[in-house]
């Protein structure tokens, strides 16, 4: 008896050496936290992906115009060069912008901007501008910066073809791109974890149609069906209106794979003991299921939703740029993109395709923190 | 009038009696699922697990041990054949016919520990919820503070630290899952543990130590096990009876000196014999080793289902099936054994050795 107890003390000590004493009451959720961290690029992309979505919580506060107010002399100006060295050559503490001045060409009528360099606009924090609602809420016309005359205007990344600012724009847009993915997810989610678990758990028939309606979605060529849920939809809806249902016609798609990985997880947990033990301690199949089955792989399935919602955001991005989508006056990065379509656009006033850079940034950072995310959501595997 | 035939049918020391047991698995085949074979994986079992005993189960791997005792938990429901459970006094009741709000009531008293510490504990709960999930789920616990009480205790009783408590399985070595693990078992007070290879999975050194926390328990709180394993060095340690089954069937069972001693079936010699013997004295021992596979469940052997195996198998043995007959005699305790010459061979048991080491023709 003194033997099993010093053999126990032995044992419980070679454990306790072996492991940092922090991670034995870790919980899963902490694990995760810490493999996570140490993915480098994910927690980076991770910042990336909170400044985007920070700045379309906040975009009138952002954006620095109002994204419907047009200046008709401004139309397809070019992004403005951010200076600190005045005309004369001196160093401006305060970074400042030259206006535009608009000419034409006097033979082909093209308008050429030229930056007055007789007259220095300074930016600044915090300046006064357009008026807006933040969240329909607080009336404000402070924006986060901009320039400190509330007449000129800040060209930080250009002007669209009836001159609103598009910076402006690719804010505004960020709220309805980004969102749009998280929306659709968690429809994709709920509709996966409801079938998905149907399947899996009751088997049998059940099972099988599901698993052959499954087959049959996966089937159809994604494209030509969004085209055809997305023409049905009545063209006088409103904004918010349509925005919804494109959220659900993008995830009739989406679910499906969640679905067959909900089924096989299912299956395979079943069958493993602690799920048998816990059959045999008394608990009934929601505490089983609950309890048991989804705490098993929710960090797995929440990793493949993060790597899901650039389907989505691209989803949004191709339908709105082909015109089946979101249409003006609703703002997203497609909708930004439709004007990107024409040769002359290329050509002429190339940062019309900036909506783009932010498209590939955020899809990227997206996969990148589905990546960090799918390495650390099972942290028992190596502890 | 269940009850009333279920007392005739149990011996009075025993708490639990297993009367013709049966689990058949359907061998299905194709789009519809047609029936074409049938796995005898149980067949005709009959014994009685008596109060305070440890009777153990062994075999070679796809005998049907383990699935026996599954079907005396009600984990599998038995093809037929009937499990009578008795505490105390109280009539016995057939767990084979109980709904599901029975069963939980009756499984409060009979409890199991997996084989694999590491697959049998939930890796997303502290031992303070997977040890408390069955007083949780049986409303015995009361208060979290009551909870947090009896899990303490239930620790202790285990040999581990209570302050562990908040800790995931993660951190466990596996001789520590595996008190987890019997601790989870206890947690309802039961009457019978069935103990499924439970200490197979672990390190030699690390059996021993279970090993003797089972007798110790045993001794405290006066337990019950059906002990199921495939090493016959642990049982002998271990168990007050043994039943050897092979192809689905008992063959022998018996108390476990007499049994290691005198075996009255060839298997049960060639099982003795192959066990790993630490004593390097005897060295002398012959080892039998039996050629083929153990016989498949779904196409057993005319006559008795060892013949192919057997060096000692005549024609008998392949048309008659033999009979689980008394052999120990009219004087000693109960010992039985399923083999047509089990009176007439002379069988090797653990002290003797046979005469002459007589390979297996295979």
């Amino acid at each position: 008896m003194t033997e099993v107890e010093a053999a126990t003390r032995l044992e419980t000590a070679a454990a306790e050496e072996q492991a940092d004493q922090r991670v034995l009451v870790a919980s899963q959720w902490q694990l995760i936290r810490w493999r996570f961290l140490q993915h480098k690029l994910a927690v980076v992309s991770l910042a990336v992906l909170v400044i985007f979505y920070l700045v379309a919580i906040f975009a009138e506060f952002v954006a620095p115009y109002d994204p419907y107010i047009f200046r008709e002399d401004l139309t397809l100006a070019p992004p403005h060069t951010i200076r600190f060295i005045d005309p004369e050559g001196r160093f401006q503490l305060r970074p400042f912008v030259h206006p535009f001045e608009k000419t034409l060409d006097s033979v082909t009528y093209a308008a050429i901007f030229v930056e007055d360099e007789t007259v220095m606009q300074p930016l600044g924090l915090f300046v006064r501008g357009d008026e807006y609602k933040l969240w329909g809420l607080f009336e404000s016309d402070i924006h986060l910066f901009g320039l400190q005359d509330p007449e000129a205007r800040l060209s930080l990344l250009g002007q669209d073809t009836v001159g609103r600012d598009l910076f402006t724009r690719i804010v505004f847009g960020a709220r309805i791109s980004l969102t749009i993915g998280l929306v659709g997810v968690a429809m994709s989610f709920f509709l996966g974890i409801l079938f998905g678990g149907l399947s899996g758990y009751l088997g049998g028939t059940v099972d099988m149609v599901i698993q052959r309606v499954i087959e049959s979605l996966r089937a159809l060529p994604t494209l030509p069906l969004w085209m055809a849920l997305s023409i049905a939809l009545p063209s006088d809806w409103p904004v918010v209106r349509t925005y919804f249902a494109i959220v659900i016609i993008l995830s009739t798609v989406g679910w499906t794979s969640i679905a067959r990985v909900v089924r096989g997880r299912f299956f395979a947990l079943r069958e493993e003991d602690f799920v048998g033990a816990a059959e045999l301690d008394g608990a009934g199949n929601l505490r089983i299921i609950f309890r048991y089955l989804l705490p098993s792989f929710m960090s797995y399935i929440i990793a493949r939703l993060t790597l899901a919602i650039p389907q989505m955001i691209l989803g949004e991005t191709a339908l709105s740029f082909i015109g089946l989508g979101l249409q003006a006056p609703a703002i997203s990065w497609g909708v930004l993109l439709k004007d990107a379509q024409a040769i002359r656009v290329l050509a002429l006033s190339p940062w019309l395709l900036l909506p783009t850079l932010f498209v590939v940034v955020s899809i990227l950072a997206f996969n990148f923190v589905g990546d960090g995310l799918r390495d650390a959501s099972d942290p028992y595997t190596h502890v | 009038m269940r009850e009333a035939g279920g007392r005739a049918q149990m011996e009075d020391r025993a708490i639990i009696s297993v009367r013709n047991l049966v689990k058949h698995f359907p061998i299905e085949t194709g789009f519809l699922r047609r029936q074409v074979g049938v796995v005898k994986a149980v067949e005709d079992v009959n014994f009685d697990l008596n109060e305070g005993e440890t009777l153990a189960l062994v075999g070679e791997s796809g005998c049907g041990k383990t699935t026996t005792s599954h079907c005396i938990i009600q984990a599998q429901r038995p093809t037929s054949g009937r499990v009578l459970f008795r505490i105390g006094d109280a009539a016995p009741m057939d767990l084979t016919q109980m709904e599901k709000a029975e069963l939980k009531e009756a499984r409060r008293n009979i409890r199991m520990i997996y084989q694999d510490p590491y697959s049998s504990l939930n890796p997303r709960m502290t031992l303070l919820q997977i040890i408390g999930e069955p007083l949780v789920i049986h409303k015995m616990a009361g208060s979290q503070e009551a909870l947090r009480e009896k899990v303490a205790e239930l620790l202790r009783l285990v040999r581990l630290d209570p302050s562990t408590m908040n800790r995931y399985p993660h951190a466990f070595s596996g001789g520590q899952r595996q008190r987890i693990a019997i601790a989870r078992a206890l947690s309802l007070s039961p009457k019978v543990v069935i103990a499924d290879e439970a200490v197979s999975a672990l390190d030699v050194s690390v059996q021993a130590q279970i090993l003797n926390l089972l007798k110790e328990l045993q001794n405290q709180l006066g337990l019950t096990y059906l002990f199921v394993a495939h090493n016959l060095a642990v049982v002998k340690y271990e168990a007050d009876r043994v039943a050897v089954m092979y192809a689905g069937k008992i063959v022998e069972i018996g108390e476990t000196e007499e049994l290691y001693t005198n075996p009255r079936h060839p298997y049960t010699e060639a099982l003795i014999s192959a066990a790993p013997n630490p004593d390097p004295d005897t060295k002398n021992r012959a080892r039998i080793v039996l050629a083929g596979e153990v016989a498949d469940p779904g196409n057993l052997p005319p006559g008795c289902a060892f013949h192919p195996r057997c060096r000692y198998a005549e024609d008998r043995c392949r048309r008659e099936i033999p009979e689980l007959v008394e052999v120990g005699g009219e004087m000693g305790p109960s010992h039985r054994a399923a083999c047509h010459f089990a009176s007439e061979l002379e069988l090797a048991g653990i002290s003797g050795g046979a005469e002459e080491p007589e390979r297996e023709q295979a």
